[in-house]
């Protein structure tokens, strides 16, 4: 008797260690196929150092971002003639320093961006889960929902609610997870139909498995890497949406500061001063690019299939 | 014997990765001769499709056929530049592969395909080489041949498709035809047609035939000699009845066994445990030692030579009938 | 034709959501009698104009005018300039639809080399350069590489006019802008498309057919390749419209982008509705056009049906 209740346990202790030893070889080996990926690598890097920057961006700023100063306005950077080493990149219309602002605007940046993907994602995910599991009617509704948010342009859509609803960050956090999470629920609808038909699903529900445990248990394990990689690669869409409203206007407002927004206010400026318009771009452009280096990389390692 | 069409000579092939390099063949050499059939038979992996890429150069990258030399009525293939390769291929020889149903380019019809090689061969305009295809058609026994050049690939059935394969590999009368597998993926009764049409169509255009297979039944109903190959070499080689009636080495015989078992295009042998290991971890001494039942240290320790056991009979075994032989067996020093 | 009798019923409950968002959205926008009348006029004035407007009306019979409305494609009139919305959005298209089919064509020039070239040079300098561009591509916001051309080409050198229209060259920079962006997504989707069916059978048929290199790749793989780039491609119209509220505006190109834009900074919510509905309607008209030209493109799914 002793015996036998003793040998589960002790499977159960086997079980445990041998997946503890693969978590921590499976991290191992995460982090040598990360360094073996050279984009994987700076793309780390990037995203890194734009979250750091962005959480101690008011301890590491030179200048204030938003105090104004007409005497300093349009200094170019200093490596050109009539910059100086105050403003490395120079300073705007309002004499405000470009490097301080685009330090501080990674903040609006990285939250609007992860935040919408949360927002986006829990959406989609419940829907895509719903649609593929249950099907029939209520499978054929949010599909047609589907359809009629791809046939409006992500962008219009934005700017038609904000201008509805008026701007603000909350706002636009809100506007581009309910705009963005159509990719979501594809994604997921299709892992789920397919795997909904696996043979281990089947023995499950024949055995009296509930719905619940179904897809906590069998489903959702098998989208999230998938739904991780995605999740990843929007944050950079997002990103690149947040500045475009910005820059249209009916995004961030000033006395906020996005890099979308600085953008736009350079524009006026292109012919004297370039630096304006052009630092802020690169700001996004490289931000942007971390994440997709990053998510790229993580789709080779999570989800190869889907390369 | 007259001269040989073909001409395999110590044939190697590799591929160099980062992970290292890797030769699929391993100084392969046999012949064929005008009208003969040579079956190559041996398990996936036996080197036995990287053969017949070699001789029509298209070992896909990054391989090289990089020592050996592959004849063609005395010329060397290997030596080749591209462009004379380019004018033999689909002419001089021609291939025939494993899988109709894939095998054909699923968006042009079978006319464009068919007449695409004719013109590209043969200097004929292009009335000419639609009544070629006609007749090439119509050769292989297609009903309604005008009707089948209009249609695409998916709309005729496998054994319909093999058939224009076999009319495509044929329309510009080539002297050599390599067929790899080509009836592996059609139902028996389909399959004995083909074989048919391709015996008959042989001896009618004195075509030479390399017919590469895993399959036994098919060697037994069309071949003339076969070549035995294991893990990048050639192990046996004899005419059909000799490898039939008088196998010698254990590889053969474990093929032979499993010939019962063969209902379909399966790759498994009954009578010998394991499968053909892979280029990279090739054993040293007889390749085939781990799966051999009458193995011993010397063949664990000796690579075996190819040698001459009766007249026209090669085996690469030391302990089968005949024992160990000299060198001067070598079948290298008797041809 | 039964395909295209499903693809039609699906679209009806699709315009059906469209119009029930954007119904509520422009009612959520706020008393459109305030906008119409002047701050002097009375209660009794408002309440009036409410009344003939049917605001006062239960919404479902709101909702029910207005879809009898649209119907017909009255929109309403545009405040801004006092006339009906749906000519206004109409009169815009023309200048949209050619910016779009410029930046198609650039994109279309630089992707399909460029994708042929890196799939068949796969993992050699040229490879790593191309999609290294095409994510760069991805990366840069539009209005940006829009702007960086402006400082580049009409600031620094003037080549090219900053922005207007009227002359072939005004096209240029606004079609560089939105062509290469669509072209970075359309270089990655042909490169693994080439490189998926350069691994086919058929190709190896073709190659053994003695064949050029060049009619291998550019005849037997291209055309295979292309069956999943266009349809992916079609079905992206929505973001190709939406390229072009961007660069319209950057450029400032008078196009329906750049009305829309206006519009929406201004609340002139007629032209918004009418201008949404348009846009709506191409693209599902697009992605019909999608499903066709698939089955034009690839024989076997015709006959499939």
């Amino acid at each position: 008797m002793v015996t036998k209740t003793e040998q589960p346990n002790e499977q159960a202790l086997d079980v445990n260690n041998h997946s503890a030893k693969t978590s921590s070889s499976q991290s191992k080996k995460w982090i040598k196929q990360l360094l073996k990926s050279k984009t994987g690598t700076v793309g780390l890097l990037i995203v890194v150092s734009v979250i750091l920057m962005a959480i101690f961006a008011d301890l590491i700023v030179p200048h204030s971002h938003s105090e104004t100063n007409v005497a300093d306005r349009l200094i170019p950077p200093f490596w050109m003639d009539g910059g100086s080493s105050e403003y490395i990149l120079g300073t705007d219309n309002l004499g405000r320093d470009i490097l301080s602002r685009i330090i501080i605007g990674s903040q609006v940046s990285l939250l609007v961006g992860i935040s919408s993907v949360i927002v986006a994602g829990a959406i989609g995910l419940s829907l895509g889960l719903i649609s593929g599991y249950y099907g029939k009617w209520i499978d054929q509704v949010i599909m047609r929902l589907v359809d009629s948010f791809l046939a409006i342009p992500n962008i219009l859509f934005m700017l038609i609610i904000l201008a509805v609803i008026g701007t603000s960050l909350p706002a636009i956090i809100l506007v581009l997870g309910v705009t963005t999470w159509v990719i979501y629920a594809r994604m997921v609808r299709s892992e789920t139909l397919s795997i909904k038909e696996r043979d281990y699903v089947k023995s499950a529900r024949a055995i009296g498995a509930n719905d619940m445990r179904i897809i906590s248990k069998y489903i959702l394990p098998n989208v999230i890497s998938s739904f991780i990689v995605i999740a990843t690669l929007n944050v950079a869409t997002t990103i690149i949406l947040e500045s475009s409203l910005s820059f249209l206007g009916l995004g961030i407002q000033s006395p906020d500061v996005s890099w979308g927004l600085m953008l736009s206010d350079g524009r006026d400026y292109l012919a004297t001063s370039w630096w304006v318009a052009t630092f802020p771009g690169l700001a996004i452009t490289i931000t942007v690019l971390g994440i997709i280096f990053l998510g790229d990389w993580l789709r080779d390692v999570l989800d190869p299939k889907t390369k | 014997m007259s001269e040989p069409l073909l001409e395999i000579e110590d044939l190697r092939v590799r591929f160099r990765s980062d992970e290292g390099v890797v030769s699929p063949v391993n100084g392969v050499s046999f012949q064929v001769h005008e009208g003969e059939t040579v079956a190559v038979v041996g398990e996936s992996g036996s080197g036995k499709s990287m053969t017949s890429l070699s001789i029509l150069g298209l070992v896909p990258a990054p391989g090289e056929v990089y020592d050996g030399s592959i004849r063609l009525q005395g010329e060397d293939l290997t030596k080749m530049k591209r462009s004379q390769m380019r004018k033999l291929r689909g002419n001089e020889i021609s291939m025939i592969f494993q899988e109709p149903m894939t095998s054909l380019n699923p968006v042009f019809t079978i006319g464009n395909q068919m007449i695409e090689v004719i013109r590209l061969h043969q200097k004929l305009d292009k009335t000419e080489s639609i009544q070629q295809a006609v007749t090439m058609l119509d050769l292989v026994g297609i009903p309604e041949p005008e009707r089948v050049l209009k249609q695409f690939p998916h709309q005729l059935s496998g054994g319909m498709r093999q058939r224009v394969m076999i009319a495509m590999a044929l329309s510009c009368n080539p002297k050599l035809l390599i067929a790899d597998e080509p009836t592996t993926a059609l139902d028996v009764t389909i399959q004995a047609q083909i074989l048919n049409l391709m015996k008959e169509l042989k001896d009618e255009l004195n075509t030479g035939v390399i017919l590469i297979t895993h399959d036994l039944g098919v060697v037994a109903e069309v071949a003339d000699r076969v070549v035995v190959m294991y893990g990048g070499e050639v192990v046996e080689e004899a005419t059909v009845d000799e490898i039939f009636n008088h196998p010698v080495h254990p590889y053969t015989k474990g093929l032979l066994a499993s010939v019962p078992k063969m209902t379909g295009p399966v790759e498994e042998l009954g009578a010998i445990k394991g499968s053909v290991p892979t280029p990279s971890e090739m054993p040293t001494g007889c390749k085939f030692h781990p799966r051999c039942p009458i193995a011993t240290d010397l063949c664990k320790q000796v690579h075996p030579q190819l040698e001459e056991t009766t007249p026209q009979h090669f085996k690469r075994c030391f302990h089968t009938e005949g024992g160990v032989k000299h060198d001067e067996h070598e079948r290298s020093t008797i041809s | 034709m039964r395909f295209f009798l499903t693809s039609v019923i699906k679209i009806i409950p699709v315009l059906f959501i469209i119009s029930f968002i954007v119904f509520f959205l422009v009612r959520l926008t706020g008393d459109p009698v305030s906008l119409m009348l002047p701050e002097t006029a009375t209660d009794q004035q408002r309440e009036d104009l409410r009344n003939s407007m049917g605001l006062n009306d239960p919404v479902y019979i709101q909702y029910l005018n207005y879809m009898a409305d649209v119907v017909r494609g009255n929109f309403g009139d545009s405040y801004k300039y006092n006339e009906p919305a749906l000519e206004i959005v109409l009169e815009r298209l023309p200048a949209s639809f050619t910016l779009a089919i410029s930046s198609m064509v650039v994109a279309t020039l630089i992707a399909v080399p460029a994708g042929i070239y890196s799939a068949i040079k796969r993992n050699t300098f040229i490879d790593v350069v191309i999609t290294g561009s095409s994510v760069l591509g991805k990366a840069m916001p539009n209005f940006w590489l829009g702007i960086m051309l402006i400082l580049l080409f009409a600031v620094h050198i003037s080549i090219f006019p900053v922005s207007g229209s009227g002359t072939i060259m005004h096209l240029v920079l606004p079609s560089i802008t939105l062509g290469t962006a669509i072209a970075a997504e359309m270089t990655r989707l042909i490169r693994s498309s080439m490189l998926e069916v350069l691994g086919a059978e058929y190709i190896r048929t073709a190659r053994s057919k003695g064949l050029l290199e060049t009619v291998v790749v550019n005849k037997h793989a291209l055309r295979n390749a292309l069956i999943p780039v266009v349809t992916i491609m079609a079905l992206q119209t929505a973001t190709l419209i939406g390229g072009t509220l961007i660069t319209e505006t950057v450029f400032s190109w008078p196009g329906m982008g750049q009305l829309l834009v206006q519009a929406v900074n201004a609340r002139d919510m007629a032209i918004v509705q009418a201008a949404t509905f348009i846009i709506a309607i191409l693209v599902i008209l697009s992605n019909l056009m999608a499903d066709l030209t698939y089955r034009y493109l690839d024989p076997r799914i015709k006959y499939d049906d």
